[in-house]
C-alpha cells in the first residue's frame, strides 16, 4: 500500500540519494552465486577450446548441408546422370529419406543464400538448423522471409516456429 | 553478397561458378568429404564437452555454480552440459575417440546422440548395447526403441 503514495518532492531526492547510495554499496558486495558475472577460473581454457570447437563443427554441420542441398539438387535436376551413377545415397551412406530432406532444402535456397542463413545468430546467440529450413520451405515469398526473420528476431525454436505456422500468427512484437 | 575467399582455393566450388554444371560424382565427392570434416568436428566437439563437463563436476562446487559458469560461457543450459558429463565419466578421451571413429555394418559412424543415450545405461548393459549398434547398424530411434522395450519388460518382470 505504502508504496501506492505519492512522494513529496523532498523524498523522492532523498529516495534517489538512498538509490544512489545502495548502488555504490552493491558495487562493493560479492556478487551472489551464479548471478554474478561468470568467472571460469581454471576452467577458462577448456571452456575456450570447446566454444571453438562448437564452432567448427557449426561451420562443418554448415558445410556439409550446403554440399548435400546442392549435391540433392543436381540429383533431381539431372536424373540421366543419376540413373549413370545409380544412387548416389551409398557413396555418402544417407538414406534416400534424408537426400530428398536435402533436396527442399537445396531448391528453395541456393548455396549463398544457405550460407548466409546459417551464419547468422538469433536473438538467443543460437543459429538456425536445417528443421528450420524444412519448416520455412512450407511457406513462399514474401511470407517465408517474414518468418525467417522472425525466428531470428524471437529466437524460435522448432516447436515455436511450427506452432506458428500452423496457427498462421506472426509475431507478438511486430 | 560477400566475397568468399576461402572457396578460392577449392577447385570443385570454382567450377560450379562457371555455367558448365557440376557433375554428379563431383558433387557426392564433395559431400562425402564434408560428412567426413562434419564427423570428425562433432567427435571433437564431444570430446572438448566432455572434458568441460567433467571439470566443472571436478571442482567440487556443490551449488552447479562451476557447471552453470561454464554452460553460460558456453551459450547453453546447465542441463544441455550435464550429459557430456557422464560422457566424460563413462569413457576416457581415448575411448571416446575410438568409439566415434569405428564404423558399424552400414559403414556409418556412431553418432554423439548414440552415444548420449549410451551413456545412461550401466556396465554391463552399456557393453552390450555398444555392440549392437555396431553389429546391427542402429540408428537413434531403433537404439532408444530397443533399450525402453527391454526397460519395460524388465520393470514388468519385476512387478510380476
Amino acid at each position: 500500500m505504502g508504496s501506492n503514495r505519492v512522494l513529496p518532492a523532498a523524498e523522492w531526492v532523498s529516495v534517489s540519494r538512498l538509490k544512489e547510495k545502495r548502488m555504490q554499496t552493491e558495487e562493493r558486495r560479492p556478487p551472489r552465486p551464479g548471478l554474478g558475472p561468470i568467472d571460469l577460473g581454471p576452467l577458462r581454457e577448456l571452456v575456450a577450446i570447446a566454444v571453438e570447437a562448437e564452432m567448427r563443427f557449426h561451420a562443418a554441420k554448415s558445410e556439409y548441408a550446403i554440399s548435400m542441398a546442392a549435391l540433392a539438387r543436381a540429383a533431381r535436376e539431372r536424373p540421366a546422370e543419376r540413373r549413370e551413377m545409380r544412387d548416389p545415397s551409398p557413396a555418402i551412406r544417407v538414406t534416400r529419406q534424408t537426400l530428398q530432406t536435402f533436396a527442399v532444402v537445396g531448391t528453395q535456397w541456393t548455396a549463398s543464400e544457405l550460407r548466409v542463413l546459417f551464419e547468422r545468430k538469433d536473438c538467443h546467440g543460437h543459429r538456425i538448423s536445417v528443421s528450420h529450413l524444412l519448416l520455412l520451405a512450407r511457406v513462399q515469398g514474401e511470407e517465408r522471409q517474414r518468418r525467417t526473420e522472425e525466428v531470428f528476431a524471437d529466437g524460435l525454436n522448432l516447436r515455436d516456429l511450427r506452432r506458428r505456422l500452423r496457427a498462421g500468427t506472426g509475431s507478438q512484437t511486430a | 553478397m560477400r566475397p568468399e575467399p576461402e572457396l578460392e582455393s577449392h577447385p570443385r566450388r570454382v567450377r560450379a561458378r562457371t555455367d558448365e554444371p557440376t557433375p554428379l560424382r563431383d558433387l557426392v565427392a564433395t559431400a562425402a568429404e564434408a560428412e567426413a570434416r562434419l564427423h570428425a568436428a562433432e567427435a571433437d566437439y564431444a570430446l572438448r564437452m566432455a572434458a568441460v563437463a567433467r571439470a566443472a563436476r571436478r571442482g567440487g562446487a556443490t551449488d552447479n555454480s562451476a557447471a552453470r559458469a561454464c554452460a553460460s560461457a558456453l551459450g547453453i543450459t546447465r542441463q544441455t552440459l550435464q550429459p557430456y558429463a557422464l560422457l566424460g565419466m563413462r569413457w576416457t578421451p581415448a575411448e571416446l575417440r575410438s568409439l566415434l571413429e569405428r564404423q558399424d555394418c552400414h559403414g556409418r559412424r556412431v553418432s554423439l546422440s548414440h552415444l548420449l543415450i549410451l551413456s545412461r545405461l550401466s556396465h554391463t548393459e552399456r557393453c552390450r548395447r555398444t555392440e549392437e549398434v555396431f553389429a546391427e547398424g542402429l540408428g537413434v530411434h531403433e537404439l532408444r526403441r530397443r533399450i525402453r522395450a527391454s526397460q519395460r519388460q524388465a520393470a514388468n518382470l519385476r512387478d510380476g
